[in-house]
């Protein structure tokens, strides 16, 4: 009975261990961190900003909710940036060298501490931008995913108040260009 | 064991129990469905379907009424951003466009291009109607786990010659 119980301890111990390893990756470690920084743009790089739009989740006790964006480079098809996603709306600021990009998918995982439960989830997006010269600063919209069809919607007012407000060492004036979704029409 | 333990044990163990027994469902999106290949019941990447030939036959069906084209397009597919090894379910995502044709009469197509051995792509139908162009054909599923995936392309992973 004792062997048992420990048995039972241990794998009970290990699952949440699991859990925790699995929410700290797909949250993400900030290993693709391409957060403009509040200074000159570096050689060959551009901004692009807009926010995330994503559904509320309600707080469960010892639940955690970790989200994240991937955008991938259409020239070189790698992955090139990783967003942690924290908020209902999130503004985002990336610095990135001039190219065509795709936001390629936002990750999820719910991992309850209590039961070691993990539950995964994901939806493509597809979502295109470019960054056409070095130095350009691009506004590409509010990208909604709260629905499972992703799209758009343009608040370029409040985004450039904001991004003067947040990076305000950064000069230039920025340029509109929505979000595309960038399957073959 | 006294009340309160007993209490909180339910608590946690019920909604294990609960998804668990959920059972897996696809919803398809776009008014067409595939046949060949079509995703595995519970989405395991270990499970994701197998085409015999580099040059597959693709097969969809189509809720459209009254006669329809239908154009292709074919992607190589990347993993979803949780496709972790822990992970109980798996699914690529498109990255680079491979193939396209546009104007396909029948329910089927015979890809006229060999695609690369051993590697996974995703596709997509959608219906074509003279200038009208339906959306590329999409799927959701909820999974065994709670697992979900939501607006995803179809895929497959070629023989290994």
């Amino acid at each position: 009975m004792e062997k048992l119980r420990a048995l039972v301890s241990f794998r009970r111990a290990n699952t949440a261990l699991m859990g925790m390893l699995i929410v700290v990756c797909v949250g993400g470690c900030g290993t693709l961190d391409r957060t403009a920084r509040n200074g000159p743009i570096p050689a060959g790089e551009g901004i692009v900003f807009g926010s995330i739009s994503t559904r509320a989740s309600q707080p469960v006790p010892f639940v955690t909710l970790s989200r994240k964006l991937r955008v991938m480079s259409a020239t070189s098809s790698q992955i090139v940036l990783e967003q942690p996603i924290s908020e209902v709306t999130q503004p985002f600021y990336w610095s990135l060298p001039a190219g065509k990009y795709v936001i390629l998918d936002m990750g999820q995982a719910v991992h309850s501490f209590a039961s070691g439960m993990q539950i995964t989830g994901s939806q493509r997006i597809g979502a295109t931008f470019s960054i056409d010269s070095e130095h350009a600063i691009v506004y590409v919209g509010t990208l909604h995913l709260e629905s499972p069809s992703p799209f758009a919607t343009d608040d370029y007012g409040t985004a450039v108040t904001e991004f003067r407000r947040r990076l305000p060492a950064i000069s230039g004036e920025p340029t509109k260009q929505l979000l595309g979704f960038g399957e073959p029409k | 064991m006294n009340y309160a333990r007993a209490s909180m044990l339910a608590l946690v163990a019920l909604p294990l129990f609960l998804t668990s027994c959920v059972t897996p469902k696809s919803y398809y999106h776009g008014g067409v469905e595939p046949v060949s290949p079509v995703p595995a019941p519970n989405f395991h990447m270990k499970e994701l379907p197998k085409v015999a030939s580099l040059q597959p036959t693709l097969s969809w069906k189509s809720s459209e009424p009254g006669q329809t084209d239908f154009d292709i397009v074919i992607y190589t597919g990347i993993p979803s951003a949780n496709s972790s090894t822990f992970a109980m379910v798996g699914y690529y995502v498109p990255a680079v466009q491979v193939y396209q044709r546009e104007g396909i009469s029948g329910l089927s197509h015979h890809v006229e291009q060999p695609l690369a051995p051993d590697t996974v792509y995703v596709w997509s139908v959608r219906t074509h109607n003279g200038t009208a162009v339906g959306p590329w054909s999409t799927y959701g599923f909820e999974g065994r786990g709670g697992a979900w995936g939501n607006n995803l392309w179809w895929s497959f992973r070629t023989p290994r010659q």
